[in-house]
């Protein structure tokens, strides 16, 4: 319990607990406290009034410094930076400000002068890297880059960057290593390994996006390209628009490639432009609401196409898909022109729905379809039980024991194929994220899947 | 006794009303912005012809909603006050109304006692009832501990309170002229 003069003192330093409260409301609920606290209330008043009367000197404004009572105590004298220190933000409200309004200058040069990106990672797999100013930084989605920064793809993965302000966008193969500028001469990539594909909005004049390899530069001013170096040249393949390829290193004319077009820039041989071949049409799209077989990509819902060099499409993992919320389907076609005259049997590989079709001839109205791996139920989950891809020839180590042919319907009939002759075929997928598809086929005369039909052995078709 | 012109009341009792104001906000900035809130209101409400029968308990009235709303916009800082203190507060104001003649002898009494201290308790009086500055910043300022200005402010306190009742005991018998 506290005297009524603690109370009070309580309650002018600001002091007063819930139970000081309880008690000053016990005294001023009687007559005789409650004209004693009436009287302690008026004396601040009085006091109030009489300091403010009595004591002109603390009110007086000199020239140099605010008169306020702190100036009549001596001072621990203290430099203007330590006392601009040591005085607190509240007390001190124009230097508070200042203060902050050094830091939103400070803050918005830091802004105005910072590296502009280029652009930004739109899709990485494990293990992509941005190389910045010397350090290595993961690629994650949304990562910028900025002029001079390195993207470096390891293997089993890839990626895909954007441009910034514009839809170009580029997608890098498994080992890949390429290096981002911009001047005011246009864009620059140069690639010092594996393979780049880009798809490339129609450039500013005079301004081109300057594609280097090693051995050989592209210009382009609006297009779709895929360019790769290896340690044996460079090759240039145009899926849309036309592109200038000249050769570096020998010195040598430049050709312009249209589309269709390819061009290799091979150490010690001139560039040959020829047809592209050795490949099929690849198309993914959004899926439509009809079956798998009735549904074409049409431009709106195109999202990609490219050639590919041989019946698989697992290469990419589909770097240019970020969405994956939506469905898409894929598509691959094309004539396959076999070497051999003999019966083959076909097996179409994949986790999610497919179908493979192919012709008696080179006409797409004669197809049947030959193989189909059927559709999970539905929302039912891609177990480690349920089918895989199979891709002989390659390294699949991970696969082993794993089901690929769970489906007899995987499996086509014997097909009889005449050496140089073309037949028709396209290859239909249900994408899924991890999925892929493979046309695999026997030797002739045997029906043991030996390997992916080969690029040597195909030719597309494009719509 | 009430004067014959409102306006002329209010001034005079004006240390009445910061008083209760001061009670029940306890700071000095506070306590005079709406000291002159409530004169901006009464003088209003005076030229739009209002009859204020009693202007001490119209302005503590007026004041009581202006504190509710103070500790309303002060949400976050520590509540000193509740309605029902300010209540009995108000109460307490209400039921004893003194004599202009003792206010104007107390206010000379105190302000002789004033005038009557040391020079530095003076100012440190000066800095919390004039200045308006909390403790803490005092103590900063003083270089001492919060505990010491507390202490101090408590001792001046008392000291003025008994010298000014031993001034107004003195008065009444006749012993005592102010300069």
């Amino acid at each position: 319990m506290k005297t009524l003069r603690e109370l009070m003192d309580s309650w002018e330093d600001g002091s007063l607990s819930p139970e000081d409260r309880r008690q000053l409301k016990g005294w001023l609920r009687q007559p005789d406290t409650r004209a004693q606290i009436r009287e302690e209330c008026c004396f601040y008043g009085l006091l109030h009034e009489v300091l403010s009367r009595a004591e002109p000197v603390l009110r007086a404004q000199p020239e140099t410094e605010p008169a306020t009572a702190h100036n009549q105590f001596p001072r621990r004298p203290a430099s203007f930076f330590g006392r601009w220190l040591a005085a607190p933000f509240h007390a001190r409200p124009a230097l508070a400000w200042s203060f902050f309004a050094l830091l939103l200058v400070a803050g918005f040069c830091i802004w105005y002068f910072r590296p502009a990106p280029l652009g930004y990672i739109s899709q990485s797999g494990e293990g992509v890297l941005i190389t910045h100013a010397g350090k290595n930084y993961p690629a994650r989605p949304g990562a910028t880059l900025a002029a001079g920064d390195s993207v470096v793809v390891p293997q089993f993965a890839s990626a895909a960057f954007r441009w910034k302000s514009e839809a170009s966008r580029f997608c890098l193969s498994p080992e890949t290593e390429i290096r981002v500028n911009q001047t005011r001469d246009g864009k620059q990539l140069n690639l010092s390994n594996g393979v780049l594909k880009a798809v490339v909005v129609r450039q500013a004049p005079r301004q081109p996006l300057v594609v280097t390899s090693p051995g050989a530069v592209a210009k382009v001013l609006g297009t779709q390209f895929t360019l790769s170096t290896s340690s044996k040249g460079d090759r240039l393949e145009v899926v849309e628009g036309a592109v200038e390829f000249a050769d570096v290193q020998h010195q040598r004319p430049s050709v312009t490639l249209h589309a269709g077009d390819s061009a290799a820039a091979l150490r010690g041989l001139p560039i040959q432009v020829e047809p592209i071949g050795g490949a099929a049409w690849w198309q993914v799209w959004v899926a439509g609401t009809s079956a798998l077989a009735d549904d074409l990509p049409v431009g709106s819902n195109t999202l990609y196409q490219d050639y590919l060099g041989a019946a698989y499409t697992l290469v990419w993992s589909y770097p240019f898909i970020s969405d994956w919320s939506r469905r898409y389907r894929e598509s691959v076609r094309g004539f396959i022109t076999p070497e051999q005259t003999g019966v083959y049997t076909f097996y179409m590989m994949s986790q999610e729905a497919s179908e493979l079709w192919l012709s008696r001839d080179t006409s797409p109205a004669n197809k049947l379809r030959i193989a189909y791996t059927p559709a999970r139920a539905s929302g039912a989950p891609l177990a480690e039980t349920w089918n895989w891809v199979l891709r002989p020839g390659l390294d699949q180590t991970a696969l082993r024991g794993k089901p690929w042919n769970k489906f007899p319907a995987q499996k086509s009939a014997p097909q009889k194929l005449i050496a140089g002759q073309r037949y028709y075929f396209e290859a239909l997928h249900e994408l899924v994220p991890g999925d892929c598809l493979a046309v695999v086929w026997s030797r002739p005369d045997d029906d043991f899947p030996a390997e992916t039909v080969p690029g040597r052995v195909l030719s597309p078709l494009r719509h | 006794m009430r004067a014959e012109d409102p306006n002329a009341e209010f001034v005079s009792q004006r240390h009445e009303l910061f008083g209760f104001i001061y009670a029940l906000v306890r700071d000095v900035h506070d306590a005079q912005d709406l000291v002159q809130e409530v004169w901006l209101r009464f003088a209003a409400a005076m030229e739009s012809g209002v009859r204020i029968e009693k202007p001490a308990a119209w302005c503590r009235g007026t004041a009581k909603k202006l504190i509710l709303h103070h500790w309303r916009d002060k949400a976050n800082d520590k509540v000193l006050v509740d309605s029902e203190l300010l209540e009995l507060v108000e109460l307490a104001f209400s039921e004893q109304e003194q004599e202009q003649e003792i206010w104007h002898l107390r206010r000379q009494a105190l302000a002789h006692c004033v005038q009557a201290l040391p020079e530095k308790s003076r100012r440190l009086l000066a800095l919390r009832y004039e200045c308006g500055d909390p403790v803490a910043k005092i103590a900063e300022a003083l270089h001492q501990s919060l505990g010491s200005v507390m202490m101090a402010l408590s001792r001046l306190r008392r000291v003025l309170q008994k010298c000014v009742q031993d001034k107004l005991a003195a008065d009444l018998t006749g012993n005592i002229e102010y300069p």
